[in-house]
């Protein structure tokens, strides 16, 4: 091994180290405030860690008398999978099928945004529509049925539609584009479904005597979307409003359909900002354990294993620093995760993991210095001899991770695909916030591997180059 | 510099395992006497609802009763006009309730001892309860005022503790829409069960909450219930997490410690995380900790490091094993195995109870009862994994292997 360029790898390690550390804390911001990377102070805290609100929905009035149980359990599950599709993790959902109240509570803060659009979104009905015709902007505001059986929508000005197609016809949404390139949502229509659009548009295109009436009107809990012109008998239908959809609406219209119609109508009848449960500062108070802790931790190794003991407090603050990067949603594949208290456990138990590879290196290197062994034997019979307490140990916490997630989390991620045959008898919910110490374990492993066995072994055989470091008092021989 | 301890656990093992049957027996006995606090999610229970106005001031115009309100200042009290005036007053909340909306809840006579000063001072500011009888409520007594209308939540649950001896969960919140001077704060305290005498429950919540924070002005808004949010299914899947779990170590353990009896190392550790596990479950019900996503969390936390600890452990008997070769007697080489491992087992552990400990500690200086509930088990789960790793698990294996050594011994003759 060629001592000079065995020196630079610590300073290599060190200065990579370093940047992560000061880049996951502080993240990164563009001049006009633009984050180009997260930092900390991002990170999604949980409602109890940080607060957020809470709005509480009840059945519009007409029909509070006749919704049943299996109704609010349904709309409760229906909210929870709007939840998950518009990202907000660390959310609750209570119902009260007594009074038929729904109540939802979920991290909120200023600088989240409208928080009355998402509530809006949340509590729609999503009552889907193809009506034909076109009501100028208007809402439809009544439906009934004929006397030949057909249902027929009335617009705010009186202005008298037919239902092509409603809500359960639809079997599915997803995006797509238009023929101008601009995002839209395409609606695959149940084999009854299509029937009836066929059938409607074919009407429209035989007996309207103006081309300018051959429109089929898209609305979503009454308010018109988009208008479809109709050129001939169509089986599908595309949702592309004239002024344009940006990507996320396209998305979060899909979310709205694909989840289901709430069987009836909510309300939205109380909101309030949650305080902190645990006070403003506790934020404040981890990070100040955090820290004492972690100096307590670095004291300890340094004692006790001298140099490779400084090492793993390097090692250590690399890995605190990767897995803090995955919370705060630093790294692009991952939005971040909602910090609650399971997630802290977490982040402990990671950290722990991280001591334990360092202090199983230092005492096979203090071990094999006082068998006799050169400073770079011993060292390298640390690293080897301990890798295989650590791989195993790694190992073990992946498979509890794995099994976390498949089991708590979403059911559209790999880890719950993997776990299908278990958890296919539980009904489709999440418990964030186990999912997020599932997350949060896996983390903290593909971190320990790279920092505390790979990053601290670059490192001590750098540092081992050193002339001056090369005393057996510093790798643990005793006199 | 570190002295070769050379201590025998296999010679103590029987010690060890009584250790441990007498500590699961203690905690089986505390959980039979003592229950568990399972979470409201888990159980579902009565929700009081109450609003109150930050200043501690209460304007006529917000409160939704008929209350008749009248003119103050620090110590001289007015007559009490038969028609509601437009001036703020302070009342003490066992008079503002939502069922007594009927007649005017103060008459001239009474209200002179009740009323405190309209601004928020110490000194001047009565405790207003004596028109009340308190002693039918029990402790009372002891109540300290806090003269301020911040309310901390973990005061409110202490005394819905001591004077109704509930579990219950109280959360602050803010009324964005209504005016700042108004009712604008809510309270609400989520009981971890059902109660069939809500309204015995707020008028004695109520009461206490006048006489710890007498410039709070507690009115009731409505009492509700929430479901069981996930119930058994929550309980479900904790069950289906922890034996997927045991049964991927126990192949993964068993396969990759084969050399050293597979299924036995395998089982072995598992005993002992279980034991782990238990002494934290056991934690809690001590505690009296609500059993809600923390309690899963903490257990597997344990469990991980625990395991860590074991598998450290048996990885030095397989090396020493394959290096002392079979002559040596399987108690001997676990001994020194174990006595090898230990400067590492220990240190590890205690870094991470050292850490749990500096968190537990800043929880409970700063009163954040929801980190100490997960904290403070967690430090028993690490002090007990570390004890386990060392005087269970690989006992446990050794006295197995010796069985089925004497019994493959009995077979071949």
């Amino acid at each position: 091994m060629k001592k000079k360029s065995g020196r630079t790898g610590f300073f290599a390690v060190v200065l990579i180290i370093a940047v992560l550390t000061w880049l996951s804390f502080c993240g990164l911001r563009s001049p006009d405030g633009t984050v180009i990377v997260r930092g900390a102070g991002d990170i999604r805290w949980g409602v109890d860690i940080s607060g957020g609100v809470s709005v509480t929905f009840r059945p519009v009035d007409s029909v509070s008398e006749e919704v049943t149980t299996e109704q609010m359990r349904t709309a409760a599950q229906i909210i929870g999978m709007r939840f998950e599709d518009y990202n907000v993790s660390g959310y609750e959902i209570f119902t009260d099928t007594e009074n038929s109240r729904l109540t939802v509570s979920f991290p909120w803060s200023e600088e989240d945004g409208d928080v009355d659009r998402l509530v809006g979104q949340l509590s729609a009905t999503a009552h889907i529509s193809a009506i034909e015709g076109r009501t100028g902007g208007l809402p439809v505001v009544a439906t009934y049925i004929d006397d030949h059986e057909h249902a027929i929508a009335v617009d705010a000005s009186g202005g008298k539609h037919r239902v092509a197609v409603e809500s359960s016809n639809i079997e599915s949404a997803q995006r797509v584009r238009d023929k101008d390139g601009n995002a839209a949502v395409q609606l695959n229509f149940t084999d009854e479904g299509r029937q009836l659009f066929l059938e409607s548009t074919g009407r429209l295109t035989a007996f309207s005597e103006y081309s300018g009436e051959r429109y089929i009107t898209f609305c979503i809990d009454g308010k018109p979307i988009s208008e479809l012109h109709v050129g001939g008998a169509m089986s599908q239908g595309i949702m592309s409003p004239s002024e344009g959809m940006s990507e996320e609406d396209a998305g979060a219209l899909v979310s709205l359909i694909n989840n289901g119609e709430l069987s009836f109508s909510l309300e939205r009848m109380d909101y309030e900002r949650i305080d902190a449960a645990l006070g403003g500062r506790s934020v404040t108070v981890l990070l100040i354990a955090g820290i004492v802790a972690f100096a307590i931790i670095c004291l300890f190794m340094i004692v006790r294993y001298r140099l490779p003991g400084a090492v793993g407090c390097i090692a250590l603050l690399g890995q605190a620093a990767g897995i803090l990067a995955c919370v705060s949603g630093f790294f692009p594949f991952a939005d971040g995760i909602t910090l609650t208290l399971p997630g802290v456990a977490g982040i402990v138990l990671s950290i722990g993991m991280g001591v334990d590879a360092n202090i199983i290196t230092g005492e096979r290197i203090a071990e094999e210095v006082r068998k006799g062994k050169s400073i770079e034997g011993a060292i390298s019979a640390g690293c080897s001899g301990s890798f295989s307490s650590i791989f195993d140990g790694n190992i073990t916490v992946i498979i509890v991770s794995v099994i976390l997630m498949g089991v708590f989390g979403p059911p559209d991620t790999l880890w719950s695909l993997l776990l299908r045959p278990v958890t296919w008898m539980f009904p489709i919910s999440t418990t964030g916030s186990i999912y997020a110490f599932g997350c949060i374990l896996l983390a903290g492993v593909i971190f320990n591997f790279i920092m505390g066995v790979t990053a601290s072994r670059v490192m001590l055989r750098s540092l081992s180059a050193f002339r001056f470091l090369r005393g057996r008092k510093l790798y643990g021989g005793g006199e | 510099m570190r002295a070769k301890s050379s201590f025998s656990f296999m010679a103590h093992r029987k010690n060890f395992w009584l250790l441990s049957v007498v500590i699961v027996s203690l905690g089986l006995i505390a959980n039979i006497l003592m229950g568990v606090r399972p979470d409201v999610r888990v159980t579902g229970g009565t929700v009081l609802r109450y609003s109150f106005p930050e200043s501690g001031i209460v304007s006529a115009a917000d409160v939704p009763v008929s209350v008749v309100p009248a003119v103050v200042s620090d110590t001289e009290v007015q007559n009490i006009p038969s028609v509601p005036a437009q001036v703020p007053v302070i009342i003490s909340g066992a008079d503002v309730s939502g069922s007594d909306l009927q007649e005017p809840p103060v008459s001239e006579g009474d209200t002179s001892q009740e009323v405190s000063g309209s601004q928020i001072s110490d000194s001047d500011a009565v405790s207003g309860s004596d028109t009340v009888s308190a002693s039918d409520i029990p402790g009372l007594e002891n109540i300290e005022p806090d003269y301020s209308t911040a309310v901390v939540p973990a005061e409110a649950e202490r005394l819905i503790m001591d004077v109704l001896g509930e579990h219950a969960v109280v959360q602050l919140s803010t009324d964005p829409a209504a005016p700042s001077g108004g009712e604008n704060r809510r309270l609400t305290v989520t009981f971890d069960r059902y109660l069939d005498t809500g309204e015995e429950s707020d008028r004695v919540f109520r009461e206490a909450m006048s006489r710890k924070y007498p410039n709070v002005t507690l009115t009731l808004r409505e009492t509700s219930s929430v479901d069981p949010v996930v119930g058994s299914e929550f309980v479900g899947r904790c069950v289906v997490t922890i034996s997927l779990a045991v049964l991927f170590m126990v192949l993964y353990i068993g396969v990759r410690y084969r050399s050293i009896g597979g299924w036995t190392a395998a089982l072995s550790a598992i005993v002992a995380i279980l034991h782990d596990c238990l002494v934290t479950y056991f934690s809690f019900v001590l505690f009296r900790f609500p059993i809600n996503d923390n309690f899963i969390a903490v257990v597997l936390a344990v469990i991980g490091l625990s395991l860590n600890s074991t598998i450290v452990i048996f990885d030095r008997v397989r090396e020493n094993r394959t290096l002392l070769g079979d002559c040596m007697p399987l108690a001997k080489l676990a001994d020194r195995s174990i006595n090898e491992s230990i400067g590492r087992t220990v240190s590890t552990d205690l870094c991470v109870f050292i850490a749990v400990a500096v968190l537990a500690v800043t929880a409970a200086i700063s009163g954040l009862t929801a980190v100490l509930s997960f904290a403070v088990p967690l430090m028993f789960g690490v002090a007990c994994g570390c004890y386990s790793s060392l005087c269970i698990a690989c006992t446990v294996w050794v006295s197995w292997q010796e069985l089925l050594e004497r019994r493959r011994a009995g077979e071949r003759q």
